[in-house]
């Protein structure tokens, strides 16, 4: 009975330093994306999520609190949520009118008001830039700035998201510092 | 998901085959709401928490003088339960409505967006008032308490029995409660005065949507079978008791529901429901419903997002009939501008955008619309 426990312990305290592997501290500022498509420029000490094995996902305070999220996807699969994929002649109007949809369609938001949607360059690409203000299921205010363009290979997303209390205003400067510094590595770059 | 969808289509099913609980005394008057047992206590409790639960959602639509109308049409259908029967328009485009135990009635947008008068509107209300009156909410419950397995079923699959609640008001009672639902509708539909013709156009519409639409939502108010029932109900409730004519009500439907009907096509718009857009807006109907720039420019819309063969052809004949029945609506300028850029006909996207930004200067796209001008 002792040795059940015993392993039991074993396998929950593997299971446990398994699960703190995936997040890994930020010690170098210049982070690659997926297949080394893009590279850009994030917080020394903020935490990446190593689960997020399609996108770059990183955050100080925990991801409930706040996140940059840049990611790449092919044409197809860029809105797969909404069952809607883009094209390389999309124009920006039309990528932020799907990225406003997708945020709509997200479990639990509500109140969702567009504060600016206007194009924006992104890695030498015209695209754009959307900052949202939202409500989620408890009531809890918060926004988003999404930037997106797309490319002959897919859509790429930036995207930022704090409470409106407190958290937004204070890391929006590092996001925008982090959409600065995007640049894509891919082949095609 | 997937799961709690299998959930809920079971929990419909097995509500629909349910028979009618015992006799339950329905309530004569608002003052017996001060009366009610322990049993329908926790049940007023569980629905005040569904109350809850979509107000902080958000959904309430905010249009006072749409809520205050809508619920002053069912105060007239049940004028003893004025102050606690109280209906709520929610922003969504499910063609829906439902009523709670404790009197809290929702009506959909989208339903609202459908119905072409206060007749229509009416069948609803005087449909869902009854099961409030009825207490069908607590029949139901009864029904599900005391089918042991049932109980035993969705506890495995995941579904509190608290959220039944929900869940069997929004996808409807079992047949013989809402037979009884269409029955005492029907009869406070005839004692406001209203034509109760209409009871059955309003089903028959919804119908040939669900079907156009081959809607697989089983709510209520979208379920082809249900609403057939509907119509072969309230049709033989007209036979019994003759066509006795009487209030429709359409002007001033028309003119409470002008921004409801609009709002409904963009939040429909706004979900990808391009397809529910097309076919409301071609339906011969859309013509009273809609201004003509409105109905043309929307249809433009719907087929730009669309985006199937030969949609872009029909988005800017669209375009070009809204700018030709109103030339001074800016949406429709910067659509059909947009609608050139994309073909790299600059030449003719140029003039358009110049006149959007003339006719809206103060536009949230303008910035999109100069960068677009500015191009090479």
């Amino acid at each position: 009975m002792n040795r059940i426990i015993q392993l039991t312990c074993l396998l929950l305290i593997a299971v446990l330093a398994a699960g703190c592997a995936v997040w890994a501290r930020i010690d170098e500022p210049l982070v690659d994306g997926p297949d080394k498509a893009f590279q850009l420029e994030l917080p020394v000490g903020w935490i990446r999520a190593g689960l997020a094995t399609d996108r770059v996902l990183v955050t100080r305070d925990g991801t409930g609190v706040q996140f940059i999220e840049a990611m790449k996807r092919t044409h197809k699969k860029a809105f797969s949520d909404l069952k809607e994929e883009t094209r390389a002649d999309m124009l920006p109007t039309e990528l932020a009118e799907l990225a406003i949809a997708q945020l709509k369609s997200q479990p639990g938001v509500s109140d969702l008001e567009v504060v600016n949607n206007a194009p924006a360059t992104i890695a030498g690409t015209t695209g754009f830039r959307l900052h949202v203000q939202m409500k989620n299921s408890q009531g809890l205010a918060y926004e988003a700035v999404v930037y997106g363009f797309v490319d002959a290979d897919g859509f790429y997303r930036l995207r930022y998201q704090a409470p409106s209390l407190h958290y937004f205003k204070r890391d929006l400067s590092i996001f925008e510092r982090a959409v600065k510094s995007f640049r894509l590595t891919g082949e095609r770059a | 998901m997937v799961v709690r969808w299998l959930a809920v289509t079971s929990i419909v099913m097995t509500l629909g085959g349910c028979a009618a609980p015992g006799p339950v005394k329905p309530f004569a008057g608002s003052e017996q709401v001060a009366t009610i047992s322990e049993e329908e206590s926790r049940l007023w409790v569980q629905a005040r928490d569904v109350d809850a639960m979509i107000r902080k959602s958000g959904q309430i639509y905010r249009d006072e003088v749409v809520q205050q109308y809508v619920q002053q049409v069912m105060d007239q259908l049940y004028p003893e339960f004025k102050g606690t029967v109280r209906v709520r328009v929610i922003d969504s485009p499910i063609l829906n409505a439902f009523a709670l135990p404790n009197g809290s009635i929702y009506f959909n947008l989208g339903l609202l967006a459908r119905a072409d008068n206060e007749a229509q509107l009416a069948t609803v209300l005087a449909h869902e008032g009854a099961h409030f009156v009825n207490k069908h909410g607590l029949q139901q419950r009864r029904v599900i308490k005391s089918r042991t397995a049932f109980a035993m079923g969705t506890a495995i699959v995941g579904v509190p029995l608290a959220d039944l609640i929900a869940i069997s008001s929004i996808y409807g009672f079992s047949r013989d409660l809402e037979r009884e639902a269409d029955a005492i509708g029907y009869e406070r539909l005839r004692a406001a005065g209203y034509d109760v013709r209409e009871s059955v156009k309003v089903f028959e519409h919804l119908y040939a949507e669900a079907k156009a639409l081959d809607v697989k939502q089983p709510v209520f108010f979208s379920s082809h079978p249900k609403l057939k029932e509907r119509i072969d109900s309230f049709n033989s409730l007209i036979e019994v008791s003759g066509q006795a004519q009487g209030r429709i009500g359409k002007d001033v439907y028309m003119q409470h529901m002008r921004d409801v009907r609009l709002t409904s096509l963009q939040t429909d718009l706004s979900m990808n429901r391009y397809k529910s857009v097309i076919l409301v807006l071609e339906n011969e109907m859309s013509v009273e419903r809609y201004e003509p720039y409105h109905r043309h420019y929307y249809l433009g819309e719907a087929y730009r997002l669309r985006d199937e063969e030969g949609d872009a052809k029909r988005a800017e004949a669209a375009y070009k009939k809204a700018i030709e029945v109103r030339d001074d609506f800016a949406p429709s300028y910067r659509a059909l501008g947009l609608l050139y850029l994309k073909k790299k006909e600059t030449d003719k996207s140029r003039p358009l955008f110049e006149k959007y930004l003339q006719l809206a200067p103060n536009a949230a796209d303008r910035a999109y619309v100069e960068h677009y001008l500015n191009k090479p």
